[in-house]
């Protein structure tokens, strides 16, 4: 019994700590953004550079603390799914919960490539974009009837089937003992396996990413895409196809996420199934969530805080899943629009607070 | 420009229009006038094709029934749909530039982005501004304004007078009469509001029960008993 109220303390205590986090985060960036989107052109590059080159050094300050830098690495990994994630949720506004099998699906294409047929790890990493984007387009193609919870539902249930098939079909996947033995990218004779090779690989990848998704979302397709997501009868009234930008988005989401999985599996040098249950689904849709979901900074500020609030609470990891719970939860109540919310990008009604010109 | 004949539309088991025939010269405006469920809107999302219908739908001598939506808006036929539908997180100006989406003409694009922010200036007082954080009249115009985006050339407008303030609606009128004159553009204009509808349109047709009771200029329409009896509610 003492037990019970031991472990409830223990949640309740979370529960105000995640609270206060939340606020002083969502503050922090509230300021932070309206300060920016006042700056001038020029003011917002050398901000942007900066930023850049701050982040981009991060393996010299950390030179010596291998364990910071691997964490930091992982960041990257899922900066970047929590952004391929977006396309599909943030853009298309497709509840997807079965992101972690595109993940996967590359992870493997690359192991195995690699390990059974000695293909160079950077053709494999194409494979690996490339299977992801037909498993993506398999997923879409018959999901996109499907709203809400009856496609949350679905990809569940795809994320799943593909865990299984995984552990089951061992002859090819070696099931749960898993494929080891992955080599390390080599770039002009040089074998990248230190942890900042590693770094370097995924920071360019995570840039590539957020040019995509910025070049995207400001273009003609992703307005159409929003448009979409905000009304699909009048959107195709416009003469917008939604089939296409959805399948688009379906389909450049899993590719993304299919080569981090490549280059993931390369990083640890070994996968197995156990890498990508359903819970990591979860953890990447919780990201997106507690970022904003649509919103680029937002998505990568999310995916950091959650990619080291583990690291950070290693002490009570057993409480780890309970705590993107009440998380998931408590920013519904606090902050349902996301840490960076996407109307706040664009300086319009995202808070109640501000904006003079929308009060009228 | 438009001949509609014998046209169909089912709901499951109702049979909402029951061989609708009308037609509408180049540069004409055309109202449809009825109640609650007399089938205007059905009329034109069929026209649209934005739901299934039966019966022959010829637009610039070409038969459009089988055509998906989306070849139809390609071919300047455009409907500004029933309760605005705005795109509430989009500003206001990348509402406009939604009703642009299949076109490649750029500069053309930013000639008409002029000329809506002209005919409703106080769209352009708001560019930056969210679509849902506009007013009904606001957003009524922003709709119009994306409409005329597109390029069209046969204009479809779905109830602009829906919840909107007197004052605004005689706004919104106007602007529509105004486009009408300038460039000529064919507007089939369907309206519960019989009186604003008949001021401002050239002709007029008055449905109900899914079918076209009869027809007349619509200033003829505007003095006809029946029509007066029934839809400007005089005894």
């Amino acid at each position: 019994m003492s037990k019970i109220i031991k472990v409830l303390l223990n949640l309740a205590l979370y529960s105000g700590i995640l609270y206060i986090g939340i606020i002083i985060l969502s503050k922090v960036f509230d300021i932070g953004t309206k300060r920016f989107l006042v700056f001038d052109e020029k003011k917002k590059k050398v901000a942007s550079i900066g930023f850049l080159i701050f982040t981009g050094l991060i393996p010299v300050f950390l030179s010596k603390n291998t364990y910071a830098l691997r964490t930091s690495i992982l960041v990257l990994i899922y900066i970047v799914l929590a952004l391929s994630l977006n396309f599909v949720l943030g853009f298309a506004g497709q509840l997807s919960m079965g992101h972690a099998a595109f993940y996967a699906v590359g992870a493997y294409t690359t192991a195995i490539l690699t390990v059974n047929y000695n293909v160079p790890f950077w053709i494999s990493l194409i494979f690996s974009a490339l299977v992801a984007a037909i498993f993506g387009l398999l997923l879409g193609i018959p999901t996109l009837r499907l709203k809400g919870d009856y496609l949350a539902i679905t990809t569940i249930g795809f994320g799943e089937i593909l865990r299984l098939i995984l552990i089951n079909w061992t002859s090819f996947t070696r099931g749960p003992a898993g494929i080891p033995g992955i080599p390390s990218p080599t770039i002009f004779g040089y074998t990248i396996n230190t942890n900042t090779g590693y770094f370097y690989i995924l920071y360019i990848l995570a840039l590539i990413t957020i040019f995509i998704s910025h070049r995207l979302l400001n273009s003609r397709l992703g307005r159409g895409l929003i448009a979409i997501k905000d009304d699909e009868v009048a959107a195709e009234a416009m003469g917008i196809n939604p089939t296409f930008l959805k399948i688009l988005a379906f389909v450049l989401g899993a590719a993304i996420a299919g080569i981090v999985g490549g280059i993931f599996a390369s990083f640890i040098h070994y996968v197995n199934p156990d890498n990508f249950t359903y819970m990591e689904s979860v953890v990447i849709l919780t990201m997106v969530v507690l970022g904003g979901v649509g919103s680029i900074p937002g998505v990568i500020v999310g995916a950091t805080v959650l990619a080291i609030l583990p690291e950070a609470l290693r002490g009570i990891s057993t409480y780890r899943y309970a705590i993107y719970g009440i998380l998931l939860a408590m920013m519904m109540i606090v902050r349902p629009q996301g840490i960076i919310s996407m109307a706040s990008l664009k300086g319009g009604g995202g808070n109640e607070n501000s904006r003079s010109q929308s009060s009228n | 420009m438009l001949k509609v004949k014998d046209l169909h539309v089912y709901y499951g088991g109702i049979h909402a229009l029951k061989g609708l025939n009308f037609q509408i010269e180049k540069g004409e405006i055309i109202t449809l006038i009825g109640s609650n469920g007399a089938g205007k809107t059905s009329t034109l999302r069929a026209i649209s094709n934005l739901i299934k219908s039966k019966g022959s739908i010829k637009y610039k001598d070409q038969e459009i029934n089988d055509l998906n939506a989306e070849k139809i808006v390609g071919m300047r036929l455009i409907q500004v749909p029933e309760g605005r539908r705005i795109f509430t997180a989009l500003s206001v100006e990348e509402n406009l530039l939604m009703g642009a989406y299949l076109r490649k003409d750029n500069e053309k694009i930013e000639e008409d982005l002029q000329y809506v922010y002209k005919l409703f200036p106080r769209l352009k007082e708001r560019t930056k501004q969210y679509g849902g954080t506009l007013s009904g009249g606001e957003q009524q115009m922003l709709a119009i304004g994306r409409a005329l985006m597109s390029a069209p050339e046969l204009l479809m407008l779905d109830e602009p007078s829906m919840g909107l303030a007197p004052i605004v609606i005689e706004e919104i009128f106007q602007a529509i009469k105004e486009i009408n004159q300038e460039n000529g553009l064919t507007v089939l204009l369907v309206e519960q509001n019989a009186n604003i509808a008949l001021q401002t349109a050239h002709r007029g047709y008055v449905i109900e029960t899914g079918e076209i009771l009869f027809t007349g200029n619509a200033k003829d329409l505007l003095h006809d008993d029946r029509v007066r009896k029934a839809y400007l509610g005089e005894e």
